[in-house]
């Protein structure tokens, strides 16, 4: 159990390192979009690329979000909460985010794969099959059922090492 | 009937989901699906991807991770020593003294970062202790950092203002021109405030005597990158030369340059800038997902659409509107986070707003205000979390301090609706 816990606690960390190199490559294409506009070069469908850059890093970051605590979510009742009551609601919470979260990764797939089938391309000047950003928003989503899942199981079996009354994480980074 | 009942089952589920601790953006989604099954026959799941893929691959929406990456950037400097250091010397013979350090270096580091958290405890991280070292009152250190903390989200670049125009489709480079002037008008209210109280209250102000021999031309020299990075960011998106994202992507590298030349970037600071800006990232991006399909899901139960004839109808008057708008956030603020609370009501708030015939950049102004006076009201108040980390004070002993901030932003709201032209002038004018 521990082992395969630390062994996908790797993976979303992983998530979040290509989450980072994809940021670095939204900032370098926009420069690029901006230098290719003052030298008068054609900097092609740079701008529908950033969009697709950004959605692939923002879904590859959603796991390691969750498992660092790092989501928003309205603690004004269940901060108050101890022991069994608060497992009750921890878990109802947690079902709640497996079943959507599930639900998420199973249509983006869906999309990826209906734009495949279709043989869709994008409007943009870039006109590149859709079905290329999407594929990794797809596996972006299912990391992030996954981890969630992941954690829905551990508070089941295992509650103590999910008990958010005795977890020293950061919490979200508010604006 | 059904209809009724229809709605009090998703209104409902709203409330249940988000008031049992579901996370924000999934407790959007789980509402908005359910809306999707009562009110329409089109295939939820589809609708959901298709409107998820839109949304979060669309060229307006990547000036968010690129301001937030300059935010965690610049928060990872020795820009804190730099504003105080810089401005002391300015602020010192104002009545109120170097408590005007505190809300100038927050307006100055809200023109770079988009985030009040943010501005909160970079500016608070140097003034808390050399205030208090200077045995100023505990009360007004506190009471000007959480206000004038507030300017993060108002003066652009804001990332609240980039998520409300991201929302109502307005463009964010205009709301960015709306938001500066209201900016520094709410900025002079404080110190006008700050100056009235140490008037009234002689002599709980120290003197600030060893600053007297300072350079100010050196000091001044100091603050140059950092002035000449807002001119940079802000000014090329004024000067129509680049859109937002492209000002955030200049920001990006402009910063990175600022703290090599400080020598404060390593190569740990940058690895921990960009994986706090992917994880702050992700979790906006939730919610703007759950927000995105809940908006069309709401718009399928008639409930804007009932709400904004229902504001024609009743004849309230635009300033009756505006109070009860108020009252309403600043109740709201006592749940949600700022965030959640500017895209879960703008679905519904919108259509009534535009029903009423309120310009849409003066009111995104307007809720930039109100939703951050919000956030510095217990019992959830960021701003307040914050600085309770930083100084160790309790939490009532901060929002009391805090307090006459917010009436001061009561009266600017005030000023808002009586001069809408302070938010309307400067997009006009510019856009020319």
């Amino acid at each position: 159990m521990t082992a395969l816990r630390n062994a996908l606690d790797k993976v979303y960390i992983a998530g979040a390192w290509l989450s980072g190199i994809l940021l670095i490559l939204l900032c370098a294409l926009v420069i690029w979009s901006i230098l290719a506009r003052v030298l008068g070069v054609f900097a092609g469908g740079a701008t529908d690329v950033a969009g697709y850059v950004m959605a692939t890093s923002t879904f590859m970051a959603l796991s390691y979000t969750f498992r660092s605590q790092g989501h928003i979510r309205v603690a004004l009742l269940i901060q108050n909460l101890m022991g069994k009551t608060r497992r009750i609601f921890e878990l109802w919470c947690l079902g709640v985010l497996s079943a959507i979260s599930v639900y998420l990764a199973w249509y983006m797939a869906r999309l990826a794969l209906d734009s495949w089938e279709f043989e869709e391309r994008s409007e943009g000047a870039d006109a590149i099959f859709l079905w290329i950003p999407q594929t990794p928003v797809a596996v972006g989503s299912a990391l992030f059922a996954l981890a969630v899942v992941h954690t829905f199981l551990e508070a089941v079996f295992d509650y103590d090492s999910v008990d958010p009354n005795k977890r020293e994480d950061e919490g979200p980074n508010e604006i | 009937m059904t209809e009724t009942l229809s709605i009090v089952i998703f209104l409902g589920t709203l409330f249940v989901l988000l008031g049992t601790g579901v996370w924000v953006g999934a407790a959007l989604l789980g509402t908005a699906i359910l809306g999707m099954a009562l009110f329409t026959s089109a295939p939820i799941g589809d609708s959901m991807a298709v409107t998820i893929w839109g949304e979060q691959s669309s060229w307006t929406l990547t000036a968010l991770p690129l301001f937030i990456w300059m935010g965690e950037i610049l928060f990872r400097t020795k820009l804190s020593e730099t504003l105080f250091r810089g401005l002391a010397p300015f602020m010192r013979r104002l009545p109120g003294g170097l408590l005007h350090v505190n809300i100038g270096a927050s307006a100055i580091f809200a023109a770079i970062s988009g985030s009040s958290a943010a501005t909160v405890a970079t500016v608070g991280k140097m003034s808390i202790p050399e205030l208090t070292e200077r045995k100023y009152p505990d009360r007004m250190i506190i009471g000007t950092l959480s206000g004038a903390g507030t300017l993060g989200l108002l003066i652009p670049p804001s990332i609240s203002m980039i998520v409300f125009g991201v929302t109502v489709n307005e463009s964010i480079a205009k709301l960015f021109m709306a938001a500066m002037i209201p900016g520094i008008c709410l900025a002079l209210l404080f110190m006008l405030y700050v100056a009235g109280w140490s008037i009234v209250n002689k002599g709980r102000i120290p003197k600030a005597d060893d600053l007297i021999g300072e350079n100010k031309l050196k000091r001044l020299i100091d603050l140059l990158p950092v002035l000449l990075l807002i001119g940079f960011v802000i000014g090329s998106i004024y000067a129509g030369f680049a859109t937002a994202t492209e000002a955030a992507a200049l920001g990006v590298v402009g910063s990175l340059l600022l703290s090599l030349a400080q020598r404060s970037l390593s190569w740990d600071s940058f690895i921990q800038s960009v994986l706090g800006a992917v994880r702050t990232t992700a979790m906006i991006m939730l919610i703007l997902m759950g927000s995105g399909f809940l908006s069309l899901a709401m718009g399928f139960t008639g409930i804007p659409k009932a709400l904004a004839e229902g504001i024609s109808d009743w004849q309230l008057s635009p300033i009756m509107l505006i109070v009860i708008l108020t009252v309403f956030y600043i109740l709201l603020g006592c749940f949600l986070d700022g965030l959640s609370s500017i895209v879960l009501t703008m679905a519904v708030i919108e259509p009534m707003v535009r029903a009423a015939g309120f310009d849409i950049l003066w009111f995104g102004v307007y809720l930039m205000i109100v939703v951050e006076m919000a956030q510095i009201t217990p019992p959830i108040g960021f701003n307040l979390f914050v600085l309770q980390g930083m100084t160790g004070k309790d939490m009532a002993f901060i929002s009391r301090a805090s307090l006459p901030m917010f009436g001061v932003m009561c009266v600017f709201i005030v000023i808002l609706v009586l001069v809408p032209e302070l938010a309307t002038w400067l997009p006009e004018v510019l856009s020319k």
